[in-house]
């Protein structure tokens, strides 16, 4: 399933986003709610102070609220100022402001007590909507003024009463619309901003990418690689992982490519030397005798080509990964195995006038595979025998060690430098160019290095003088 | 013609020297750089053919001294590289052609053939003297239109004549271009095989076409 990592980003960005606008917009709209219904009341609580002021009784009990003109009008039909007072006792209503008079009704108290503390409260009388402040207070005593010295009786000096006074909730429900109204606006426009920079900005940081892709595109051979100046740190070690990828293709290209061409040119010398034979032998078809030289020499070259088509796809198989031996407790007696492997090649070692010292041990039990250990032996016996120079002496010793075996076998050499040693176990290695000795293409102790990784053996080469090659396995 | 094969193939040089033979050419075969190198500077040889990648010393070397020995023989290099900077250097190093294993083996006497009719100076495979036409491909020769055969001892002396025409072959030389060193020279095996020719090739009473000339050798006319 195909995904854009552009709208993944933005749309995760802008969710969370929207998700903190929301919640930083909520909590704003809710603490200028606050402020502005706290701004409210502390105007509606100074109204009420200043009617508290004017409540006023009379030496004779009268009770009322001493209003002045100009303030009175607010509390007039089409004011939005209402106040109504209670005896304390909360049975009687003992005045009320003009424009509830007008409508010759009592408003009911909204909260069921009252104490000396104010307390606000909502209240919708007909279609008005009405925010209140409620106190017990001590009503002024009206002869303070004229007559401060006025005997007057005690229930008329402590008359208290119950005051609400309140306020049309239209400026108030109006504010808090409009913040509510700016305050979605300003989140709904923070949100789609934030999605426009976002998806600008992932837009923007993806076009690196882009041009990695063009630049990827451009490559033809495994041979280039992305140029590594000028990249974001963040694409860097993606474009210097890479180019090691590449490096490491690269390599993988060039050892298949060379060794393709390594048995390419294996193969020319015994293909030359059959399409010549033969091409030879039928212009004088004739001459049976050479006739049938060319028929056994073919043949002989037929199997060598066999030979060396097997070696490859052993190590083809070897080199793949896939080829796992079944490494069980067989019990090889390794020096006879040795000694089998070994009277293989007599015939050609009596023929090089060769001796064999060869030190053996008892008989080991290990966890090898035969086939493997045939081919390691007898590659290594096998090239001791044809590099080693006539007459003189291969030495092979086996060793029992606590978990396994030390297999060596020393054979004097000719031209070979230390330099040599590590290119001993590349395909079709040799040291020099020709190619006469067709039974040895330089595949053998490739495909031994391999068998004795397959079998986690140590496979070592080394000089012990100028003219003596030491192999050991262990 | 004498041919040294310097090839380590022991197939291939025994091939090519059986080939060789067969096609009228007198040829040596060497196994090894070092000893390829010594044959060549201790014989007289009118073409090697060279291997590149050779025991003891590889062929470019081989060539190189062969060269710095002053030795003029035609060098067709055979070799199972076929990388333009390997022909490249072998051409420079001296060699007049280049053959890439798998080669076929017509391929590989045509182009001797070339190389060795390009040194005698001819363009045709046919050289041309005094109504006698000798193709140095399929060894036929015509007089006056007429096929003739010659055994090959005697065509390779005619074919030694004509590509000298104009010029006097000395007897040397005439034992070197046609026996090679299995046979044991007579001191007249020469003049036996000039007579042989002169009565193949000769019209009845008229002078011979082989003129002697006394002390220096041969020429054809």
């Amino acid at each position: 399933m195909s995904y854009s990592i552009r709208q993944q980003t933005t749309w995760a960005v802008v969710a969370s986003i929207s998700v903190l606008t929301t919640l930083f917009c909520v909590a704003s709209y809710w603490v200028n709610r606050a402020i502005l219904v706290h701004n409210f009341d502390e105007d509606l609580l100074l109204e009420f102070q200043s009617i508290s002021s004017v409540a006023r009784i009379w030496p004779d009990g009268d009770f009322y609220i001493d209003l002045d003109f100009d303030v009175a009008t607010q509390y007039n039909a089409g004011g939005s100022r209402y106040f109504q007072a209670w005896n304390i006792e909360l049975t009687d209503v003992i005045d009320r402001s003009p424009f509830i008079e007008s409508t010759d009704s009592q408003w009911p108290l909204p909260t069921p007590t009252v104490t000396s503390e104010p307390v606000f409260s909502n209240m919708t009388v007909g279609e008005k909507t009405v925010r209140v402040v409620i106190q017990t207070i001590d009503a002024q005593w009206g002869w303070a003024e004229q007559q401060p010295d006025l005997e007057v009786a005690d229930d008329i000096q402590d008359f208290s009463l119950v005051l609400m006074v309140g306020r049309d909730r239209d400026s108030l429900n109006n504010a808090l619309f409009e913040l509510g109204v700016w305050t979605a606006l300003i989140g709904l426009t923070l949100v789609a901003l934030s999605w426009a920079i976002v998806n600008h900005l992932v837009t923007r940081g993806m076009k690196t990418f882009a041009l990695m892709s063009n630049k990827i595109e451009k490559i033809a051979t495994t041979e280039e690689s992305i140029p590594e100046d000028d990249w974001p740190d963040e694409i860097q070690p993606v474009v210097t992982t890479l180019n090691q990828l590449l490096a490491r293709i690269d390599a993988s290209v060039q050892r298949m490519r060379r060794f393709t061409a390594d048995a390419a040119h294996e193969l020319r010398t015994p293909l030359a030397e059959l399409r010549l034979v033969t091409d030879v032998a039928l212009r004088t078809p004739d001459n049976n005798e050479r006739m049938r030289d060319a028929v056994q020499q073919a043949n002989q070259l037929s199997h060598s080509m066999a030979n060396m088509v097997n070696a490859m796809l052993h190590l083809a198989r070897f080199q793949s990964g896939r080829h796992h031996p079944p490494l069980t407790d067989v019990s090889i007696d390794m020096p006879q195995f040795i000694q089998t492997v070994l009277d293989q090649y007599m015939p050609f070692i009596s023929q090089r006038n060769q001796r064999v010292l060869f030190e053996s041990a008892p008989p080991l039990t290990r966890m090898l595979d035969t086939d493997l250990c045939h081919i390691i032996f007898s590659n290594l016996i096998s090239n001791a025998t044809a590099y080693a120079p006539g007459g003189t002496t291969i030495r092979i010793a086996l060793a029992s060690t606590e978990n396994g075996f030390v297999f060596t076998l020393e054979n004097k050499v000719e031209n070979i430098e230390p330099d040599d040693l590590e290119h001993f176990t590349q395909p079709f290695w040799r040291k020099g160019e020709s190619r006469h000795q067709r039974d040895h293409v330089g595949l053998g102790l490739a495909l031994v290095s391999e068998a004795s990784q397959l079998m986690n053996l140590s496979l070592r080469f080394s000089l012990t003088d100028a003219h003596t090659l030491r192999c050991t396995l262990t | 013609m004498q041919i040294l094969v310097i090839e380590d193939s022991d197939i291939l040089r025994s091939s090519l020297i059986n080939g060789l033979n067969d096609a009228g050419y007198s040829v040596q075969g060497a196994a090894d750089g070092k000893v390829g190198l010594w044959t060549a500077l201790e014989f007289e040889f009118d073409l090697i053919i060279l291997d590149i990648m050779l025991p003891q010393l590889n062929g470019f070397e081989l060539l190189e001294q062969l060269r710095n020995n002053a030795r003029s023989s035609l060098v067709l290099m055979l070799t199972a590289r076929d990388d333009v900077d390997d022909r490249v250097l072998g051409l420079r190093s001296g060699a007049n052609d280049y053959l890439t294993k798998p080669f076929n083996f017509d391929e590989l006497l045509a182009r001797v053939e070339a190389l060795l009719r390009r040194r005698a100076g001819f363009a045709s495979n046919i050289i041309e003297l005094n109504g006698i036409a000798l193709n140095l491909n399929t060894k036929e020769v015509r007089i006056d239109n007429t096929i003739v055969r010659i055994p090959p001892r005697e065509y390779c002396l005619l074919e030694c004549l004509m590509l000298h025409k104009g010029t006097v072959v000395s007897r040397e030389m005439i034992e070197q271009k046609i026996y090679d060193d299995a046979i044991e020279l007579k001191s007249n095996v020469v003049d036996s095989a000039i007579s042989s020719l002169r009565k193949l090739i000769d019209q009845p009473k008229k002078p011979s076409r082989i003129v002697t000339r006394r002390g220096h050798g041969y020429q054809i006319q």
